[in-house]
């Protein structure tokens, strides 16, 4: 251990006396900390306007005063995702699922106010927050700053002649891997931790920062070990370089999109065109006949002597839909979900991909809190149009809503909504079994490396 | 003996193992890609032909349905009838659709993002169902592959594998050193190496290019002139990264040097550059901000509903063949909701016009900054140029949303006079289907 420290301190002095370790460090930290602000600005600005688009819906409704309940019911009501604090650290898939659905009687709508579709130029596969960047930048100046950190001593020597004095192969890869993590983490926590202090401050839990910090710093270990390890086995600094070069690439962008384009030859979903306009179709046919009384039975169990018929004609159509909706959505909802794991699995193939998937998981910002979201939105539609149509039921002959009514189905849209952002980031998915994986390869990759610097000599 | 070095210098650059493989993985993913692209393309068009036949299929039935109703055979309830106008301006199936070019699976971009076929009809557009493309967020933001994309974000690799014997010569080596005894000067040298490499890489691009068109598989309708275009443009974006690094080989001296910068030049302005032009574009010149404009289309649309009734009064006094049976029904407390979706569809666009008006100049604004902010980046400009081509270009999507627009109109003229009149025609309305017509390039 003492000769692995006293490795990894030569290493580290080294890298700031050659200038490398300051860049790295300035470099990550003005990108990092400008990438911070500029979320935290974008966040801070969005984040209000989406609650005033949300309470706007809400006033409307608590305004409609006695509007028939059927028209209220076509006026629908929009349903807006809070924006949530985590994109401070990584804005995941967000851009490119609705952020608002409209909750209308008997249809299912597609979700609105995607980001993406207002961006000039969409970018894809691009590093789009913190996290990402940091997780792009630090392995590209890992790449660029210390391909020569054992090829280097190769080519002049002095590798060859401390290990014939007797220096230990693996203190000298262990020590230079420690150091080169070392300023990887060194280069990435100013930022995270100014990141990761305003997301906390604006409401991510402290567990889900942690843990999507300690997803990013093993990401970024992982390529600074086998930056040691590749500058282990090249002949040449420049081989390294190159060598490194293209496994970059090969991590960062050609293993996500082969990932999406295999995923999408290897598991294809329907087009959600197609099913709509079905699913618009169908509805015109249903009838409702043999629903309507079983709601009518509920709701003279429940003590509604003579129900609207009109409401419970509503009710019955409004299930029926429902059902429908269940029914003709399954494939296109169990198909995107099919996909997502897949993509989680096949990004194993990357540690940058892994953790940046494993990351969007831990924080709700990836494909599972768009899901959550848009279940919890026809969730939130049938519940509010199940509870109009019973308070219309139990107007008898009136058509009429009230103040009352519109509160309840105010409210019960909100409490579908409410706490999305807590409750749908949970573990990495598939995507963490890759850090594992490359963790394992990179233990690896240093006994390749300490054979290779032990033929040095 | 240029010749003969010329050769030599090709000769030893085909025997790098690390250069063969590179151009064998580069020429793979381009036939990949082209393939992934045509097939993304043939299922458009099939799309685009299916819902062709299902509207003409949905229109011969209805045309057998009304004669049937008139020679007494059946009588359906009104809201199954194609005779009466509300039932089948809700019934009658048309689409609008953005075909793509015959080149289209060249340049994906983001067309996968983007609606190209929807159901379209008389009412007001929260009416049509189906307008947004939607799929797996995740699978969105990574993208499939795209042979333009993947070739211009790989040509500054191939220039830079290409010439690594020589960058790593310029920092000095034995051979080189007798080179330049010989020759004179060291960038002399380093040129005479420096043209055949040059010349092996734009042929190398030019085979990736040709293997992804020849994989798109493409319609016979595709021109060669379109391809060659294509494959021009991808050849002048690698001369443009040929020439930086010849730049960075004059100015810099030592080899690591040489790759780190021209590493960084790529990241910058070949991966990054959407990002920063987008961003940098936003800044200086701020879009609408989606949510704002949503906020206040929403606001317009919930104003005119609250005064719904005084819109119809007010409609009743304009249209005397209206006016009776529209004030009849307002006050029998009947439910109007076709004909005042309608007029709250025409009062929004009315209230909003100038609004509209002053957020499309700003939108315009902005995508022109973005255009000229793309000067940056020899990839971007490459790419603009190539998807304008391809039919990926702002300006095709602009000229379909235009024309949707008309088609809508035009559906409302066809139907808003009997829906506001709550009157039906003799035969059953069957307007002309959308035929998209490409803006003038």
């Amino acid at each position: 251990m003492n000769a692995i420290g006293i490795v990894a301190a030569h290493e580290w002095s080294a890298f700031f006396r050659r200038g490398a370790g300051w860049w790295m460090i300035v470099v990550v930290g003005v990108l990092g900390t400008l990438t911070v602000v500029g979320e935290f600005g974008g966040w801070a600005h969005e984040a209000p306007e989406r609650e005033a688009l949300g309470q706007t819906e809400a006033d409307q409704w608590l305004g409609l005063g006695d509007t028939h309940i059927h028209e209220a019911a076509h006026r629908g009501y929009f349903l807006v995702r809070p924006a949530p604090a985590a994109v401070i650290l990584d804005r995941g898939s967000l851009d490119f699922g609705g952020s608002a659905v409209w909750l209308e009687a008997h249809r299912r709508n597609s979700p609105r106010l995607r980001a993406s579709d207002t961006a000039a130029m969409v970018s894809r596969a691009v590093p789009r927050g913190l996290g990402p960047v940091l997780l792009w930048l630090i392995p590209l100046l890992l790449a660029l700053f210390l391909h020569g950190i054992v090829a280097d001593e190769r080519a002049d020597g002095s590798l060859a002649f401390a290990v014939s004095s007797g220096a230990p192969p693996t203190s000298i890869v262990l020590g230079k891997a420690a150091a080169a993590c070392g300023l990887a983490w060194a280069a990435a926590i100013p930022p995270m931790v100014l990141g990761g202090g305003l997301a906390v401050a604006n409401g991510v839990n402290v567990p889900g920062a942690a843990a999507w910090g300690g997803t990013v710093l093993v990401g970024v270990g992982v390529f600074a070990v086998l930056v040691v390890v590749v500058s282990a086995a090249a002949r040449t600094p420049l081989a390294s370089l190159v060598t490194l070069l293209l496994i970059w690439f090969g991590m960062v962008l050609l293993v996500p999109k082969l990932a999406a384009s295999a995923t999408q030859v290897l598991a294809p979903i329907p087009s959600s065109q197609t099913i709509r306009s079905d699913a618009e179709a169908a509805v015109d046919q249903l009838d409702g006949t043999a629903t309507q009384r079983r709601h009518l039975e509920r709701l003279q169990d429940a003590g509604v002597r003579d129900p609207n018929p009109a409401a419970v004609s509503a009710m019955a159509l409004e299930s029926d839909a429902a059902a429908l909706f269940a029914r003709t959505f399954e494939p296109l909802e169990t198909g995107m979900e099919r996909q997502s794991r897949l993509l989680g699995l096949l990004a194993i193939l990357s540690p940058i991909a892994s953790a940046d998937l494993a990351s969007d998981g831990l924080l709700g910002v990836g494909d599972r809190a768009q899901f959550a979201f848009e279940r919890r939105a026809e969730s939130a539609r049938i519940a509010t149009h199940m509870a109009l149509n019973e308070g219309w039921a139990r107007l008898g002959d009136s058509d009429r809503g009230s103040p009352e009514l519109w509160a309840e189905v105010v409210e019960v849209a909100r409490a579908r909504t409410r706490d999305i952002d807590g409750s749908t980031a949970g573990g990495p998915g598939l995507a963490g079994l890759g850090l594992v994986l490359w963790t394992l390869i990179a233990t690896g990759g240093i006994r390749v490396a300490i054979r290779h610097v032990g033929r040095a000599a | 003996m240029m010749a003969d070095v010329f050769v030599l210098e090709i000769r030893l650059l085909l025997r790098s193992r690390v250069f063969i493989g590179f151009s064998a993985v580069l020429i793979l993913l381009s036939a990949f890609a082209g393939w992934v692209g045509g097939e993304f393309v043939r299922g458009r068009s099939t799309s685009i032909v299916s819902a062709a036949a299902l509207e003409a299929a949905t229109d011969s039935a209805a045309l057998a349905t009304a004669d049937r109703i008139r020679a007494g055979e059946i009588d359906p309830p009104w809201y199954q009838s194609p005779l009466h106008a509300q039932a089948w301006s809700y019934a009658m199936i048309r689409h609008v659709h953005l075909p793509p070019r015959p080149w289209g699976g060249a340049a994906v971009g983001d067309a996968d993002l983007r609606p190209f076929l929807f159901r379209i009809n008389p009412h007001p557009p929260e009416r049509w169902s189906n307008r947004a493309a939607e799929g797996t967020p995740s699978i969105a933001a990574l993208g499939g592959f795209d042979l333009v994309d993947l070739i211009l974000v790989l040509t500054p690799l191939v220039v830079l594998v290409a010439m690594t014997d020589v960058i790593r010569d310029r920092g000095g080596s034995e051979r080189q050193r007798l080179a330049v005894v010989q020759g004179g000067s060291v960038l002399r040298v380093l040129a005479v190496r420096f043209a055949p490499r040059a010349t092996l890489i734009l042929v190398l691009v030019a085979i990736a290019g040709a293997a992804g068109l020849a994989s798109i598989l493409p319609p016979p309708s595709a021109s060669i002139g379109a391809g060659a275009l294509i494959l021009g443009g991808l050849i002048a974006h690698a001369a443009c990264w040929i020439l930086v690094a010849a730049v960075l080989l004059g100015l810099l001296r030592r080899s690591t040097s040489i790759f780190s910068a021209f590493a960084a030049l790529w990241f910058v302005f070949g991966i990054m550059a959407p990002v920063l032009v987008e961003a940098s574009a936003r800044t200086l010149t701020p879009p609408p901000s989606a949510l704002s404009v949503f906020a206040e289309e929403r606001a317009a649309l919930v104003d005119a509903r609250n005064r719904k009734e005084d819109l119809v009064r007010a409609y009743a006094s304009t249209d005397t063949i209206a006016g009776r049976s529209l004030l009849d029904a307002l006050a029998q407390n009947q439910q109007l909701i076709t004909p005042t979706n309608l007029l709250i569809q025409r009062e929004v666009d009315r209230t909003r016009a100038a609004a509209r008006r002053e957020e499309r100049e700003v939108r315009s604004a902005f995508e022109e900054r973005v255009a000229t902010l793309s000067a940056i980046s020899p990839t971007l400009v490459a790419r603009r140029w190539i998807h304008s081509i391809t039919g990926r270009g702002l300006a095709r999507r602009a000229a379909f949303d235009e024309q949707v627009d008309g088609y809508h109109d035009y559906l409302q003229e066809s139907f808003v006079g009997y829906l506001l009149r709550r009157t039906s025609p003799d035969s059953v309305i069957l307007p002309r289907p959308f035929s998209f017509r490409e803006p003038a390039s």
